[in-house]
């Protein structure tokens, strides 16, 4: 006899309750967390290297690098001399909040300000998954054109801040920085912005200015 | 369409949803599955039924068929209280343009019901 059973249960509810432990240690230890997503090539690992560069001397900061493959990204993070781990999901798109899990053991979290994953390069799956994070960020670039936020509005609606790499490049592209802001306030009118260039420099100091106040609320929180 | 790999990974977590059932409830099998995607989900119905069928062989729900039911995105304005649909991805009140609003639907993968075969004898999990 088939019987009809009603749940409305979500399906990444597994994820989800990985993801809530995380964020219950991270809140423990004081660590805040930021996920870093984009397209790949949009330069996360280059914003996180500029990001090192401004900041490392001031806040405590450890990386999880999530990449299909190749820890090339680890290495090059692993020269600022701070706690990095890899993560290669052979082929998997995106990282989970049970692969951050594992990834914590080998981090020393009780010396840790700010916690920054880079996800897999990629808009579209890691927007899904909860990893326990405090904020996901998305890296746009002005070589990617100005209608990312329509076309992959998960991820924009779902993000507390945006920066936009390689305004550097500017008078050789297309792109329009105020119609791609615009249209991802059209999603997430919330959303701060922050135009930079990882190679020149240009726009680090305020988008480091946002990390850096995250790091300090939470201290005053007395956590 | 040819299942992505992201369809691949939901697939992956809707069937150990539906094997978990099997174990708390100690079915044969499921016949239907109903999964409800909003637009914020970045799930495209298609790739996530192909991708469900490639990896429920051999499992409980092999040859079970997953209906796809699309959920629209939701909202209530938080200045003048309106309950309205958000159109084209603008996230902003229908009727007095505030942008400071709240998303109740549409961001949603969710098993909403599933139709079992009983088993005819009882037995253990039979996983």
């Amino acid at each position: 006899m088939p019987e009809l059973i009603t749940l409305e249960h979500k399906v990444l509810k597994r994820n989800d309750e990985i993801a809530a432990n995380n964020r219950r240690l991270f809140q423990e230890q004081g660590i805040r967390v930021v996920n870093l997503i984009s397209s790949p090539g949009a330069g996360k690992t280059s914003l996180l290297e500029a990001t090192l560069r401004q900041i490392k001397g001031l806040i405590r900061v450890a990386v999880i690098e999530g990449d299909v493959q190749t820890d090339n990204d680890a290495r090059r993070i692993a020269a600022f001399d701070i706690p990095v781990v890899q993560m290669v999901t052979n082929g998997v798109c995106h990282l989970d909040a049970q692969m951050i899990a594992e990834s914590l053991h080998q981090l020393p979290l009780n010396e840790i300000d700010l916690l920054c994953i880079e996800n897999v390069g990629n808009l579209v799956c890691p927007a899904s998954y909860d990893l326990g994070e405090e904020a996901k960020v998305v890296v746009a670039s002005t070589t990617e054109g100005d209608d990312k936020p329509e076309k992959y509005p998960a991820i924009f609606h779902r993000a507390k801040a945006m920066v936009i790499n390689k305004i550097d490049l500017l008078p050789y592209v297309s792109c329009n920085l105020d119609l791609l802001s615009g249209n991802a306030l059209k999603v997430n009118p919330g959303l701060s912005i922050f135009p930079v260039s990882a190679t020149t420099g240009e726009g680090i100091r305020s988008w480091c200015d946002w990390i850096l106040q995250y790091s300090h609320s939470k201290r005053k929180d007395g956590s | 369409m040819v299942a992505g790999m992201h369809e691949i990974s939901i697939a992956r977590s809707l069937l150990e949803l539906l094997s978990d059932q099997q174990c708390a409830r100690s079915f044969a099998r499921v016949r239907r599955a109903n999964v409800r995607i909003g637009p914020l989900s970045g799930i495209d119905g298609v790739a996530l039924r192909s991708a469900f069928n490639l990896i429920a062989t051999g499992t409980c729900a092999e040859g079970c068929f997953l209906e796809i039911e699309s959920a629209v995105l939701k909202a209530k304005c938080k200045s003048c209280s309106s309950l309205f649909e958000i159109r084209n991805y603008v996230f902003a009140c229908d009727v007095c343009q505030s942008r400071d609003i709240e998303l109740l639907a549409g961001d949603e993968i969710v098993l909403s019901e599933m139709e079992v075969e009983s088993l005819e004898e009882e037995g253990l999990c039979p996983n």
